[in-house]
């Protein structure tokens, strides 16, 4: 069974069970202290029974760092296709290998979700590999599409996926779009 | 005064004269005769005479001189580094310091005073500097300087608030009375901040963010005020559903966890049932249903009412949920079902119908085994072999698949099956019921390469070889004593399997730690450094999960291995000297960004994380681990009649080397399937007992295993 609940610092002693799996990147502890500290409301733990951590997420809310080209921001009147207003952003989300099919990674999500809905995001993103289907598709059944391929985005020159979920602040979904696998951008259009 | 001469070109200086500071000494007394006012040699000076025991009084009063210096010093910097080393000085003679004294705190003020308009940035800098030293005395100084000056920035007040209980939380232990002033003195501010929130929410200092709100969560749980904190939880304008709790689950969770510590039964089963009763209604439920929390703490409260511990009304509500077909896919209330059995403390018992329905329905995930163990184990005897004999023959009746993913499913039912068998059969073995499982769970494993499933790891059959090399072991146990010789047999079989293993799941992680444990009891050094190799454990990690290669590695690999060209051992796992000093890296490396992370973060401090931030630093500085590399690299030096170089070795304090240990280390992660009777297997392929505080104490006092105490801070 499963119980969410906010991610803390001393929680990095009990992740072995998650981040030993080999698609887990495991960070020097800057990276997990600079999350859990400006955005402690988007660090989720999910916990087996036992308390053995099985999942965690790691997210933020930002914006891109210049001004709108018409501020203040309206997607109805934002030329630039490319300006990231105000958001979540899922930066890792990973789920230990025993603990898979149980619906953690949608109940992580979801919690981000609506945490970002209760910052008024307009919507969250996060960065997926173009060949990496399973988890595309996990995204689509959570309600996410592809809003455009970044080319040569990863350090072996994989193509990105960037993939949104518009929240309750964009009613009229303005901030996704249909065929974003076709729209290519280059790394440096994208903050 | 001049001052042409910085800190980083004396520092440079001071480098170039090594060990040699007689002759720096002589050299930094020369320029002072020609500039005696200058600070930056002052500092030098003091420095230097630290460095020689029959100068220590005399540094220590220069370093005074500088503090009380009028003019004052003005140049941060400067300030920062004479703050340091009253620090570093303070500290040698007493490691619970909490402040570099009066002098040094009086020093920042006159520079602070100095500054006219831009006091805020000298305090900034005390604050920054303090929480790098762990001197929380100082910080407090400094906050309660910034909140001062910057009375309409809450962020200093709750700040205040944060650092007086660090403060407290340092001192507790060798001065309980001012541990106890500065924790009124947080707990009388937050209590003034409530109140005024309650009476005018927008107040300056009011509570009005969830960041502040976590804060009053903590500091009202550590110092036990839990029923306090509930009301204001309840609260609707400060508590969860005001605008700022937002509802967070975060704060809902606090909330029952309050109401169980505090006993309140009753309130905790209607609050918890009314908010499951009100899920039935939400089409996917709630995010409160999907937590386990409110489910188990549901049914402990039961169990402590007398007009609910028949679980009657529990029951009702798990079979309305039951009746719901997407909660059918909802393994929390699966559990609850299975669990809801258990609700009366007399008469506690395991519905085996139960369990087998929950086999039926979880069987192709890994999680089968896990959630149903502990329920099967306290099964009557007759019933589990009933379970067992269920799960064989549900297996077997199920015909093998064509399709590719319904294999997989098979495989992992044959799996769970097995994992049961073993639990509740296999595990108590003698010598014929082992082998024969082994050649089942031998069988199953090649039968999941037939297949070629596309999976790795615990998903996809692999524990099936894992099973058999448990068996293995326990074969050896079983006959060593008869036949030592034979018995050996069993252990090479166990290795041997291994190598399979981890061609086949070259990712799994797991199963690599597994066999490193398995060859360090085999003396196999350099294959198990191997497998730690391709593990690549790192950063934290490796407080948690080192000492599975460590652990006794001067016993069996103390001198650089000689391997051959066939093995990938990269050129630091040839020497264990080496790895051990790798490992050993990460504490004063992670110690010192995590200072230096809440110092810098001041204008955006996080004081609801400063607390956390500090337990994270303790947990790391008194980590159990760190001393298990420290004797284990001692004892390989000795071994080699090496001198032991000095040592990147965090913040150990030699002088209190046992006390308030923080055992990290993860055993977790060796498979274990044994029922609760037996010794867990991580035990019977350790090499050796666990190493406790008892075989690391005497060996500080040896001065071969001591290493040089860097000079601190760094």
């Amino acid at each position: 069974m499963a119980s969410i609940r906010p991610m803390t610092a001393l929680d990095l002693f009990h992740f072995n069970q998650t981040n030993l799996d080999h698609l887990t990147e495991t960070y020097h502890i800057g990276f997990y202290l600079e999350y859990l500290s400006r955005w402690p409301h988007l660090c989720r733990v999910i916990e087996g029974h036992d308390g053995t951590i099985e999942g965690y997420i790691l997210g933020k809310l930002e914006a891109s760092p210049f001004p709108p080209p018409n501020p203040p921001y309206d997607p109805d009147t934002n030329p630039n296709p490319n300006y990231l207003p105000w958001h979540g952003h899922i930066t890792a989300l990973t789920v230990a290998p025993g603990a898979r099919r149980l619906g953690h990674a949608t109940k992580l999500t979801e919690s981000l979700e609506r945490q970002s809905d209760a910052h008024d995001a307009w919507f969250v993103d996060l960065f997926v590999r173009a060949e990496n289907s399973v988890a595309q598709e996990l995204y689509r059944k959570m309600g996410y599409s592809v809003y455009r391929r970044v080319v040569g985005y990863y350090n072996d020159d994989s193509d990105a996926f960037d993939m949104r979920k518009p929240l309750s602040r964009d009613k009229d979904r303005k901030h996704v779009r249909e065929n974003g696998e076709n729209i290519n951008v280059e790394p440096s259009e994208v903050w | 005064m001049s001052n042409r001469l910085t800190l980083a070109k004396v520092d440079e200086l001071d480098k170039t004269y090594g060990r040699n500071h007689k002759q720096a000494l002589k050299d930094c007394e020369k320029k002072l005769q020609k500039d005696p006012k200058n600070v930056v040699l002052q500092i030098w000076k003091a420095n230097l005479l630290w460095k020689s025991p029959k100068q220590k009084d005399e540094a220590w009063d220069v370093c005074m001189g500088l503090c009380k210096r009028e003019p004052p010093i003005t140049d941060l910097e400067i300030v920062a580094r004479i703050h340091e080393f009253a620090g570093l000085v303070l500290s040698r003679q007493n490691s619970s310091i909490n402040s570099a004294g009066k002098e040094v705190q009086s020093m920042w003020q006159k520079a602070a005073k100095a500054a006219g308009k831009n006091q805020s940035n000298v305090f900034i800098s005390m604050f920054q500097t303090s929480v790098k030293l762990d001197l929380w005395s100082d910080a407090q100084l400094a906050m309660l300087n910034l909140r001062n000056l910057n009375r309409d920035e809450p962020k200093y007040y709750f700040g205040y608030i944060a650092v007086s209980q660090l403060a407290a939380d340092n001192v507790r232990d060798v001065d309980p009375k001012a541990a106890e002033t500065d924790s009124k003195w947080a707990f009388a501010f937050l209590s003034k901040a409530v109140e005024q929130t309650l009476s005018n929410p927008s107040a300056r200092n009011a509570v009005g963010s969830l960041n502040e709100l976590r804060l009053v969560a903590q500091i009202y749980r550590k110092q036990g005020k839990r029923k306090e904190l509930l009301s204001i939880l309840d609260n609707k304008d400060i508590g969860i559903t005001s605008k700022v709790g937002k509802n967070d689950p975060e704060f809902t969770k606090a909330k029952v966890e309050l109401m169980e510590e505090e006993e309140m039964y009753a309130d905790l089963y209607k609050f918890c049932y009314d908010i499951l009763k009100a899920g039935l209604n939400a089409p996917d439920g709630s995010v409160e249903t999907s937590d386990w929390s409110m489910w188990s703490h549901l049914m402990q409260s039961a169990a402590e009412l007398p007009g609910k511990k028949d679980g009657k009304e529990v029951e009702e509500l798990i079979q309305e949920y039951m009746a719901r077909e997407p909660s059918q896919k909802e393994r929390n209330i699966w559990m609850a079902y299975l669990s809801s059995s258990r609700i009366p403390k007399d008469a506690p018992r395991v519905d085996i119908e139960r369990c087998k329905k929950y086999f039926d329905h979880f069987f192709e995930l890994h999680c089968c085994f896990t959630d149903l163990r502990h329920l099967v184990i306290s099964l009557e005897l007759d019933e589990r072999g009933s379970f067992v004999e269920y799960t064989i023959s549900s297996t077997n009746a199920a015909p093998e698949p064509e399709d590719k993913a319904d294999q997989l499913k098979w495989i992992m039912k044959k799996l769970n099956s097995l994992k049961f068998e073993y639990l509740l059969r296999a595990a108590k073995g003698d010598k014929q019921t082992l082998e024969a499982f082994v050649r089942k769970c031998l069988d199953l494993y090649k039968k999941r390469y037939e297949l070629d499933v596309d999976a790795s790891g615990p998903i996809a059959g692999d524990e099936a070889a894992v099973l058999a090399i448990m068996c293995l072991v326990k074969l050896h146990d079983l006959t060593t004593s008869k036949d030592v010789i034979s018995a050996e047999k069993y252990y090479i079989q166990a290795a041997a399997l291994c190598r399979p293993l981890i061609e086949k799941s070259p990712a799994d992680r797991q199963v690599r730690l597994f066999a490193v444990k398995l060859y360090m009891l085999l003396g196999l050094g350099s294959m198990a450094s191997e497998q730690y190799l391709f593990c690549r454990i790192k950063e934290i990690m490796q407080d948690t999960l080192s000492h599975t290669l460590f652990s006794r590695l001067s016993i069996t690999h103390p001198f650089p291995s000689t391997t051959p060209a066939s093995m990938r051992l990269e050129k630091p796992f040839r020497d264990s000297c080496t790895m051990l000093q790798q490992a050993l890296t990460i504490y004063e490396r992670s110690i010192s960004k995590i200072r230096g992370f809440m110092g810098q973060a001041l204008p955006t401090f996080q004081f609801d994380k400063a607390l956390e931030f500090n337990d994270m630093i303790i947990r790391l500085s008194t980590s159990y681990t760190v001393r298990l590399l420290l004797v284990e690299f001692g004892r390989i030096c000795r071994l080699r009649g090496q001198e032991q170089s000095a040592l990147n070795y965090g913040s150990v304090d030699f002088d209190d080397w046992l006390s308030k240990l923080s055992d990290n280390r993860d055993d977790g992660i060796t498979y274990d399937f044994e029922p609760p009777d037996l010794t867990p297997f991580a035990s019977r392929i350790r090499n050796g007992p666990v190493p406790n505080p008892r075989s690391t104490s005497s060996a500080p006092r040896t001065p071969q295993t001591r290493p040089s105490r860097p000079s601190r801070p760094s």
